[in-house]
């Protein structure tokens, strides 16, 4: 059963002249842990602002379930949580007070609103700093708030958008562990990240987009299956493999002149 | 039947989240109301002992004192963070306008009586000089709020400084013949109730069109309108 579909997307920036997506066709079935991979300005991030309401395509549709979604529509991303790339949140509020805030606009009882923002203030390590303004917050700090912000009112799909940035090694082990926990409960992720390690050891499905489409897609145990028998004995060839092949096949060799 | 009352209390219920956890960001930035306070005392001393009780003392001062909070509603509504928020926890911008406008609504009125009454730290000041201000203050909030309604949901006017100001000045304007129509009227009636009259049919328009109008306007041109203000705050982002 899908929980997202991308049908013929595109969309464009400055009247045309730049091509964000171009046509593209994505699904991504329920209780899948997904991995959209790209270069830098493949469209991820315009993918999944689109998602979340932020813009609108040109062309194309986008099915959430068995239901059509336009930036009009706004219950949808009620079942929705979201970190975009640059998190959003009211940085004259403490980390307690947004918590609080988003629990109240999602609905949340009371009484689970503060049992559940305790619990993610002690889970992400935010209890010194929970009755400080966010404005004075790290950059891996507003990270966990946002990520806390995300899934306090149990999401049915979950949209990452390089989540781990500015975050320790640490608390990002234990951020993929509650990661695989919620997935191994049946929410759906759909997560962008430059570390390919990390989508490999993740993702049960990862897609490759490149200049606005979908290049490469695969179920990453197929993806598994293929690469150990394209792989020569003396090394083990890994999704980062794929990923140049398909991503840099039309780039020209670069060097600099004086090195 | 009962279905819409659930619905209707679940909509009611957003409005007054909305608007309260607004007072309480409003609140949180008291800090630097508190730098204007010095500033608008030291200002309003200076208009009161203006010789022979100059007679739109207590209207400059309204304005001069009510200046920051609409500055403060004008970056409130327009601030990209927010709405982007907002747009993606799915709420309904109709709510969310809603709940500001209750939170800037409460927060108008307040500062009016204190406005006007606030008048009386100064002796030579009558009640009468206080009622009328805090009866001019009532009568410009809400054509004020209308406008700025208006100004934060309409991308053609939003991309112009100039329209935003026009339309300031322009509702000012209109604000202060009507309250000299009121006044004549007084004078005419020895009564008050063509200024509760007027208020009263402010009030309801407001609320009529703010809801009916500017809330599907924001909900139609969200998008077009995160898309001037990023580009608005790109080039004046607050320090």
């Amino acid at each position: 059963m899908r929980c997202i579909e991308f049908i013929n997307l595109h969309k464009t920036y400055r009247r045309g002249d730049v091509k964000a997506l171009d046509g593209v066709h994505l699904r991504i079935d329920r209780g899948s842990f997904f991995g959209l991979i790209g270069p830098n300005g493949a469209g991820k991030t315009t993918l999944i602002e689109l998602l979340a309401g932020l813009k609108r395509q040109n062309t194309g549709q986008v099915f959430f379930f068995d239901r059509e979604i336009t930036p009009e529509s706004f219950a949808h991303r009620r079942r929705m949580g979201f970190v975009l790339d640059q998190p959003l949140y009211f940085d004259r509020l403490t980390c307690r007070e947004f918590l609080r805030f988003v629990g109240v606009m999602y609905d949340l009882p009371k009484a689970d609103v503060n049992n559940r923002v305790d619990e993610l203030i002690r889970f992400f390590d935010l209890t010194e700093a929970a009755d400080r303004f966010i404005e004075t917050y790290s950059k891996g700090m507003k990270q966990k708030v946002s990520l806390a912000a995300a899934i306090l009112h149990e999401p049915v799909l979950l949209v990452l958008d390089e989540p781990f940035d500015g975050i320790d090694a640490a608390s990002a082990e234990e951020i993929r562990q509650l990661l695989l926990r919620m997935n191994g409960k049946g929410v759906t992720i759909l997560i962008t990240s430059h570390v390919l390690e990390l989508i490999e050891s993740l993702c049960t499905e990862c897609a490759i987009l490149h200049r606005g489409r979908i290049v490469f897609q695969s179920r990453m145990d197929e993806l598994e299956m293929q690469l150990q028998r394209s792989g020569d004995n003396e090394r083990r060839t890994s999704l980062r493999d794929v990923f140049l092949r398909v991503t840099s096949a039309d780039r020209p060799h670069k060097s600099l002149s004086w090195l | 039947m009962m279905h819409q009352t659930k619905m209707a209390r679940i909509k009611a219920q957003m409005v007054i989240r909305i608007c309260s956890s607004h007072l309480h960001m409003i609140y949180r930035g008291l800090g630097g109301l508190l730098f204007w306070i010095p500033l608008l005392a030291a200002g309003y001393y200076l208009i009161a002992k203006l010789p022979g009780k100059f007679p739109l003392a207590p209207f400059l001062f309204f304005q001069v004192s009510l200046a920051p909070l609409f500055v403060n509603m004008f970056s409130g509504f327009i601030c990209p963070q927010e709405l982007k928020f907002y747009v993606m926890c799915g709420i309904d911008l109709k709510y969310v306008v809603g709940g500001k406008n209750g939170a800037l609504m409460l927060l108008s009125v307040c500062g009016a009586i204190l406005c006007g009454f606030g008048l009386q730290w100064k002796p030579f000041l009558t009640w009468q000089d206080s009622i009328h201000t805090l009866l001019y203050s009532f009568i410009s909030i809400f054509p004020l709020l209308l406008a700025f309604n208006y100004v934060s949901v309409c991308p053609r006017l939003l991309r112009r400084y100039f329209c935003c100001y026009l339309l300031f000045f322009l509702t000012l304007g209109f604000t202060y013949v009507l309250y000299l129509v009121c006044m004549i009227c007084l004078i005419g009636f020895k009564s008050y109730w063509v200024f509760g009259l007027v208020i009263l049919l402010e009030v309801f328009c407001y609320c009529l069109i703010t809801w009916f109008r500017v809330a599907p306007l924001a909900h139609r041109h969200i998008l077009k309108v995160m898309e001037i203000n990023d580009e608005m705050y790109r080039v004046y982002k607050p320090s």
